[in-house]
């Protein structure tokens, strides 16, 4: 569900699903607090295969955000589809997510 | 009297599984029959996820085998209309809900949602933005659904029939 590409100051992370939804939240959620805990690093999620969401994906999302913060770190989002951005912006999750169009973008 | 230009029924079998197909065939019924300026405008991206939520809806809270899924398009609106037997919405059992008076429900620092019993007993849902200096991550509810219905329809009231929940999202085409 999360692959780890690469690990620098940051731990970049590509997540293979293209369904997120309802029947995959919470074991993505435990795997996101469990990769937090494990790597002690802000994680950029590269969600590019991500076509669909719902709101219990985007909880999921949100409870790891929080976890991150807890400890210091940050969840980043990288390469979210169109439709999809639009949801996050129309929930105004895009005023707690740094969101980049693609890694390079990411300090 | 509204214009019925075309009705479909959907059912959706309360299954995980069934949620992207099934909001596939909606989109794909949807796009048949909006015209391109319609499509274009936004309505399918909305009627997307309003779908997306009801079923999700379905799925966690209904606890039946089954819902229905109509989809409706006036010469004004579209309607999304699910229906099912399973337990009511707390919020129709809370009598001492003022009838028009919009109540709050539900806050985080970035939104506050509404509910609005009317005299007819449904209850009307709406959303207020919120104004904030620092956004407090702690403060943000992990709970989504309602509030994407109710931002993203024009129009969203739920009313229970007994034995049956209505839950009708309207969008203004």
């Amino acid at each position: 569900m999360i692959s780890i590409i690469n690990e620098d100051k940051y731990l970049w992370a590509d997540v293979n699903l293209t369904e997120a939804n309802l029947s995959n939240a919470n074991e993505f959620k435990a795997l996101l607090i469990d990769l937090l805990n494990q790597k002690q690093k802000s994680i950029v999620l590269n969600m590019t295969q991500v076509t669909y969401i719902d709101s219990s994906f985007l909880g999921a999302l949100v409870a790891g955000l929080k976890h991150a913060i807890s400890m210091q770190f940050d969840i980043i989002l990288v390469g979210l589809q169109p439709d999809i951005h639009d949801l996050i912006k129309l929930i105004r999750l895009d005023k707690v997510f740094k969101i980049y169009n693609d890694n390079s973008q990411v300090q | 009297m509204k214009n019925i230009i075309s009705k479909q029924q959907f059912n959706f079998d309360n299954r995980t599984s069934s949620l992207t197909p099934l909001t596939q065939q909606v989109v794909n019924y949807l796009t048949g029959l909006l015209t391109p300026q319609q499509a274009a405008s936004g309505i399918l991206f909305k009627a997307k996820f309003i779908v997306t939520e009801l079923l999700t809806n379905a799925l966690k809270h209904s606890a039946v085998s089954n819902a229905s899924l109509d989809i409706i398009i006036t010469d004004t609106h579209l309607e999304i209309i699910k229906t099912d037997t399973g337990q009511p919405l707390p919020l129709i059992n809370q009598t001492d809900l003022p009838v028009d008076v919009k109540t709050a429900i539900s806050q985080d620092f970035m939104h506050r949602l509404y509910a609005m019993p009317l005299s007819n007993g449904a209850i009307s849902f709406f959303c207020e933005e919120t104004s904030f200096d620092t956004p407090d991550i702690n403060q943000i509810n992990e709970h989504f659904g309602l509030l994407i219905i109710t931002k993203t329809a024009d129009e969203f009231m739920y009313w229970y029939d007994e034995p049956v929940n209505v839950f009708c999202a309207k969008l203004v085409l």
